[in-house]
């Protein structure tokens, strides 16, 4: 601490602080997407971790179940078809859940006693704040799910033959969906220990029984019901069917019909979020 | 109550909805709120934990949502909706917990808080050199905030909060767990901001040093406004002396004195390890005291004018120094 910081000197401002003109309403919010935005860049290019946590985890997760079930796994409907590369979409799928929950985790705190506080109180819209979040994880989870594309070649999978719109969209309407949702649950708990147990007992099993790990046909009646229900089961045959140029060798449905069910849901979490941010706006306030 | 006041609120009333399970129902956290803010006014809320004060705030900047036919708001004339969001551009808030991102610098904050104002580019640059040389901090403004020092965080919420030119500041408790150093630059600061730029200041506090700086002071308890006055005016309430004695057994030695010197028990308040007795002359009694009480019983004993601290136990029947003390443990 030098002597300057601390000295009390006169702390009058030399001009008046003139307020800016008012803003529309629009340009209000565009103004507090591109500050969430931003933010989101910076503690993306400043934490290490998060790179080792959303993008390596994946990897290894992906090397080491794939190479240790290479041997038990085998399709009937395609042939030749190995494990890692089946495993891959889900990966990628992985990254995309990851990146949503890491970045929507720090929320729970950041809106009791941190950055979103004033966010809260200030002229911007509670839809302005979800799309400024959901923004910012989803520009987060295109350049991780892109370093993770370039281990698809070990997969066995051609960079060529990638359907790369289809596949950037399925990545963006993924994000935005999985975004908003775990927006929402972090808005609704109040403790990182809770939402790490939602994280537990509701959105690694969905990604389990999304096709990302086994396929329908496993010979468990109940499974397939479940995975149609399941919205990540669309993220991860958009993606199988976009890294094969468009028609995968299995998926549960075709790429058109999960593009679609993406969208539908991005839509529908992404309005969930703003209703739930608008209607408890304050959380474990005391008097 | 002018009616120019640049804030006003009637008849606020917040009722916290039916709690969890083994909680209370629904019990009513603010009733009749009224309250005016003047240009260039610092107005204090003054009240223990659960008094209504940050409920107040709440309900002021929006972040409890106000009921149909539960009061109104009127800002520069205008009465304001739920969830204003023109009200809200004039507004800064600075809350118990700095609002501030702390693996960001001091300069990354400021120019985000702008950002959210549609501030950009060189004027943010510029308003954000300015603030941060005024909170005497622009030697660390690289800095993750992390690495500063509580206080300077503080000072860093404190110019966020005002570096788009509010017309209203809002802060709650803002200098609880501040050092002396840290409170009075913080104190230099809003009082140079009200001065120069006819800024109106809401704060929320149990400090009685705090509290003692504002212009008008409502004093809070259970939600009731139990007064509204200057804090000179609410000092001059209590004429007499206050003595305060420190005793190891000070409920043993509240009766011995009772008895001794004919005092009424219920005059003499237990306040933790002290009695305190109001006496309009005060010398004379502990001149009497001392004589009276066995030599080893009192530990120490002072007298002096009222404070806003006994004027504050006056009115609501809690000890503001326990009140914070209790905050800080918990904290």
């Amino acid at each position: 601490m030098t002597s300057s910081v601390e000295t009390l000197a006169p702390l009058a401002p030399s001009t008046e602080l003139a307020p800016r003109a008012e803003l529309s309403g629009f340009a209000t919010d565009l103004a507090l997407i591109g500050v969430l935005w931003r933010r989101d860049m910076i503690h993306l290019l400043r934490e290490r971790s998060r790179w080792l946590g959303v993008v390596v985890q994946p990897l290894l997760f992906w090397g080491l179940i794939g190479s240790g079930l290479a041997g038990a796994f085998a399709l009937p409907t395609a042939e030749g078809l190995g494990y890692l590369e089946y495993l891959f979409p889900g990966i990628l799928a992985m990254v995309v859940l990851f990146t949503a929950v890491f970045a929507t985790m720090s929320v729970i705190e950041d809106r009791q006693q941190g950055f979103l506080q004033q966010v809260m109180v200030g002229p911007g819209s509670r839809a302005a704040l979800v799309l400024g979040k959901t923004a910012g994880v989803t520009t987060m989870a295109l350049i991780q799910a892109g370093l993770c594309l370039l281990a698809a070649p070990l997969a066995g999978l051609s960079l060529a033959a990638v359907d790369w719109p289809s596949l950037a969209l399925a990545l963006v309407l993924g994000c935005i969906g999985l975004t908003a949702i775990n927006f929402t649950l972090a808005w609704l708990v109040d403790s990182t220990a809770g939402y790490h147990g939602i994280l537990s007992i509701v959105l690694l099993p969905l990604w389990i029984v999304s096709g990302a790990m086994f396929p329908a046909a496993s010979g468990l009646p109940w499974l397939e019901p479940v995975m149609r229900a399941n919205p990540m089961t669309y993220l991860v045959d958009a993606l199988r069917h976009s890294l094969y140029g468009g028609v995968a060798p299995v998926s549960h449905v075709s790429l058109p019909v999960a593009l679609v069910v993406l969208a539908g849901c991005a839509l529908a979490f992404v309005s969930l979020a703003v209703w739930v941010v608008g209607r408890r706006v304050q959380a474990g306030r005391a008097a | 109550m002018s009616p120019g006041a640049r804030l006003r609120v009637r008849d606020l009333g917040y009722q916290f909805e039916r709690g969890r399970a083994g909680k209370p129902a629904a019990r009513a956290a603010l009733t009749n709120f009224d309250l005016d803010v003047q240009r260039g006014e610092i107005v204090g809320l003054l009240g223990p934990n659960g008094s209504g004060k940050s409920t107040a705030l709440a309900l002021i900047v929006g972040l409890l949502p106000r009921r149909v036919g539960s009061g109104t708001l009127t800002f520069e004339g205008r009465e304001l909706a739920t969830n204003d969001r023109a009200f809200r551009a004039r507004l800064g808030v600075v809350f118990q917990q700095p609002s501030v991102d702390r693996k960001l610098s001091a300069r990354e904050n400021l120019l985000l808080a702008l950002g959210m104002h549609g501030i950009r580019g060189r004027a943010a640059a510029e308003r954000t050199r300015e603030q941060l040389e005024l909170a005497g901090l622009a030697e660390r403004a690289d800095e993750p905030l992390k690495n500063l020092s509580g206080g300077m965080r503080r000072r860093v919420d404190l110019v966020r909060a005002v570096a788009h030119g509010p017309s209203l500041l809002v802060l709650d408790e803002p200098t609880t767990g501040l050092d002396e150093l840290s409170f009075r630059r913080m104190w230099a600061h809003l009082e140079a901001l009200r001065e120069q730029t006819g800024l109106a200041i809401l704060v929320a506090t149990h400090r009685p040093e705090e509290a003692a700086r504002c212009d008008r002071l409502l004093v809070l308890s259970e939600g009731q406004t139990l007064a509204n006055e200057t804090p000179s005016n609410l000092v001059a309430r209590l004429a007499d002396d206050i003595l305060r004695i420190r005793a190891s057994e000070p409920a043993a030695l509240a009766r011995e004195l009772s008895s001794a010197m004919k005092i009424d028990l219920d005059t003499i308040e237990v306040v933790g390890a002290e009695l305190v007795l109001h006496h309009p002359r005060g010398h004379e009694l502990l001149v009497e005291i001392i004589e009276s009480v066995a030599r080893g019983r009192i530990d120490a004993i002072t007298v002096q004018r009222p404070t806003l601290a006994d004027v504050f136990l006056h009115l609501t029947g809690r000890s503001l120094e326990l009140e914070q003390a209790g905050e800080v443990e918990a904290a």
